[in-house]
């Protein structure tokens, strides 16, 4: 080995070390990245609302989720939207379902879903997509078209399915003892909801538990075999395990969705890989314009630089 | 003659860039996301632990030694007095380099540019050998297919980052993702068969390529779920074409591995061909990008990086 290669392999592992010791990476991720603009007002109750029609839009491809039993889904694509009013952050799904499912009385119908995943603020690294780590917790919003409906039209009971049945005797319908789960809280039991969103935090899988506040606001509506949900929240949370947003800031998100009429639910979910969302100051100036003066920026670019070098490589005459 | 001598310096670097390449892609890209499976305690967990932990720094290794690497090949074109190759390489280089420091408010620029230079240099080396007549029709088609698939996956990058203000652009990134992943695949066969144009595969390469193959395709039927996740992960490949194709590509790859390495003079094409195996088809990170185009120039060097025997 020469003494040339020897201090390059010296460089290289002093390299190393000293990105070891700095919890530093000498390279980047290549991920997409969505903009949340500004907007001055985003109607919170109305998904189809034309001021995301303003917004950019991101298609993020979806696979089955195959880590952990159950495994399945079937939805291949979601759309995604963002914006911001400098106080609270809005995440827009839009996925195709040619039925919406919303009622879940009884114990093989399932409700539509859909979910977005967050690193926690107490999150010093990148969490694993699925479903974080013990030292990289994630903040899960889980919309619920059954929560929704529950919201709606009043809560689902065996009456809602059945209206013909009858039942000769209940004495002790309301009494707490007969109905543990919501005496104690468990919110999949609430009959009175304030959000068909649920807010969870998650170490890994099997571990997800509902978070002890429910800051997280939200509204899906179903219209011509097309869902679209709304997330809204404010961008500081109280708890740890909660995601937080500021202005110039870039944070992970991921996408799930539930089809309720392909039965699924728990793991059966459709999933998307990491995506980037930037809140920015940019503000919303109208539609956008059509991609591609976008997508050719790039080519046109390598064409003119290219041309660039192919001058420059002309053969040189060597200096005599 | 100068400029060879100077680049036998390199050749070390690339060896170990590609032993580092390899412990990283088994112990950081897939060892590391196998830990939902790993028991919560006993001596598994600490295992486990030093794994990652060797995968982390080589992952770091290759992040240096990639860019030292450059930083030669870049020095190379300049004493050859290739203009156009100095230039591709030092952007590179320097992009490559600056790239993850960026403020986060350009840095949907600045990975359009990194991707337009990887693209440039991309040119700047196949082109050369494109119209070489001493380079054979496989090695040919074998270099334009690798070019297309960085391309393809580079502007993937670009246009689902920096178009992404501007519209829809998941259609178009996952075009340039399938495109990229349908270029690698066929990529194989061109490189296998200008591997053994040079010198007939002997047993040991055989039996490797079939074992490696065989073991791949044993894990990805026995659990089609787990690998099929795990080789989007590690090596960013979708599974969208049948499963044999995938299975005689690397097959060929492996091939083209062991005939190169034990071919005379074509070691550096073996160092290629593994090197582009590490990056994977669409490179998760810039430190990727930077390997599978330093294993596109090894595959178009028309001569070899490896010290010459001494004749005394």
């Amino acid at each position: 080995m020469t003494r040339r290669t020897f201090a390059l392999f010296a460089l290289a592992i002093v390299g190393a070390l000293v990105l070891q010791l700095a919890d530093t990476r000498l390279a980047v991720s290549q991920s997409t990245l969505l903009y949340a603009r500004v907007a001055p007002f985003v109607p919170t109750d109305d998904p189809w609302n034309d001021v995301w029609s303003q917004t950019n839009v991101i298609n993020l491809p979806l696979s089955a989720q195959l880590i952990v039993a159950p495994k399945g889904g079937t939805r291949d694509g979601v759309k995604v939207r963002a914006l911001h009013d400098m106080e609270r952050l809005y995440v827009l799904l839009e996925w195709r379902d040619v039925a919406a499912d919303t009622a879940v009385g009884s114990v093989t119908a399932y409700g539509d879903a859909a979910a977005l995943q967050f690193p926690a603020a107490s999150s010093t690294e990148v969490p694993p997509l699925c479903m974080g780590s013990p030292t990289a917790i994630v903040n899960i919003w889980q919309w619920k078209a059954a929560w929704q409906e529950d919201a709606r039209a009043d809560f689902t009971k065996i009456a809602s399915s059945y209206p013909r049945a009858s039942v000769d005797a209940y004495p002790f319908g309301e009494d707490p003892v007969y109905a543990p789960a919501r005496e104690l809280g468990n919110l999949v039991a609430a009959r009175a909801r304030s959000s068909p969103v649920e807010n969870l935090h998650a170490g890994q899988y099997s571990t997800l538990t509902t978070a002890s506040t429910q800051p997280v606001g939200g509204t899906g509506v179903w219209r011509d075999g097309t869902w679209r949900v709304l997330f809204t929240r404010a961008f500081v949370s109280g708890e740890d395990g909660d995601a937080r947003f500021a202005l110039g800031d870039s944070i992970d998100a991921a996408a799930a969705i539930w089809d309720g009429g392909a039965s699924e639910r728990d793991g059966l979910k459709a999933v998307s890989a990491f995506f980037a969302v930037r809140v920015t100051s940019l503000p919303l100036t109208g539609p956008p314009v059509p991609m591609f003066p976008g997508i050719l920026i790039w080519p046109i670019a390598t064409a003119v630089l290219l041309g660039g070098l192919a001058l420059l490589g002309r053969p040189r005459r060597r200096a005599r | 003659m100068r400029a060879d001598l100077r680049a036998q310096a390199l050749w070390p670097l690339f060896v170990a860039l590609a032993a580092a390449g390899l412990i990283e892609l088994a112990f950081f890209r897939v060892a590391y996301r196998v830990g939902l499976f790993v028991p919560r305690d006993g001596p598994l967990v600490d295992a486990y632990g030093l794994l990652t932990r060797v995968g982390s720094l080589a992952f770091d290794l290759v992040s240096v030694i990639g860019l030292i690497a450059l930083a030669g090949l870049a020095v190379e074109s300049w004493r050859a007095r290739t203009s156009a190759r100095t230039a591709a390489f030092a952007a590179f280089l320097a992009l490559a380099t600056t790239l993850p420091f960026v403020p986060t408010n350009v840095s949907d620029i600045a990975h359009g540019l990194f991707s337009t230079a990887a693209v440039l240099t991309v040119a700047v080396i196949v082109a050369p050998a494109l119209v070489d007549r001493a380079s054979g029709a496989a090695n040919k088609l074998a270099l334009l297919l690798v070019a297309v698939a960085v391309t393809a996956a580079q502007y993937g990058g670009a246009v689902s980052g920096t178009a992404s203000a501007f519209g829809t652009t998941g259609e178009l990134a996952r075009a340039g993702v399938h495109i990229a992943e349908i270029a690698a695949v066929a990529a194989a066969f061109p490189l296998a068969i200008s591997a053994l144009a040079a010198r007939r595969i002997d047993r040991s390469g055989a039996i490797a390529a079939f074992a490696a193959t065989a073991i791949l395709a044993s894990a990805v039927i026995a659990q089609p779920y787990l690998s099929g996740i795990m080789l989007l992960w590690a090596a960013g490949l979708s599974l969208l074409l049948p499963l044999p194709a995938y299975a005689a590509a690397f097959a060929a790859y492996i091939v083209a591995v062991a005939t190169e390495a034990a071919s005379t003079g074509r070691a550096h094409r073996a160092i290629g061909a593994i090197l582009l195996i590490v990056a994977g088809v669409v490179p998760q990170s810039s430190a990727h990008v930077v390997v599978a185009i330093l294993g596109l120039a090894l595959l178009a060097r028309p001569r070899a990086l490896t010290p010459r025997p001494d004749p005394t």
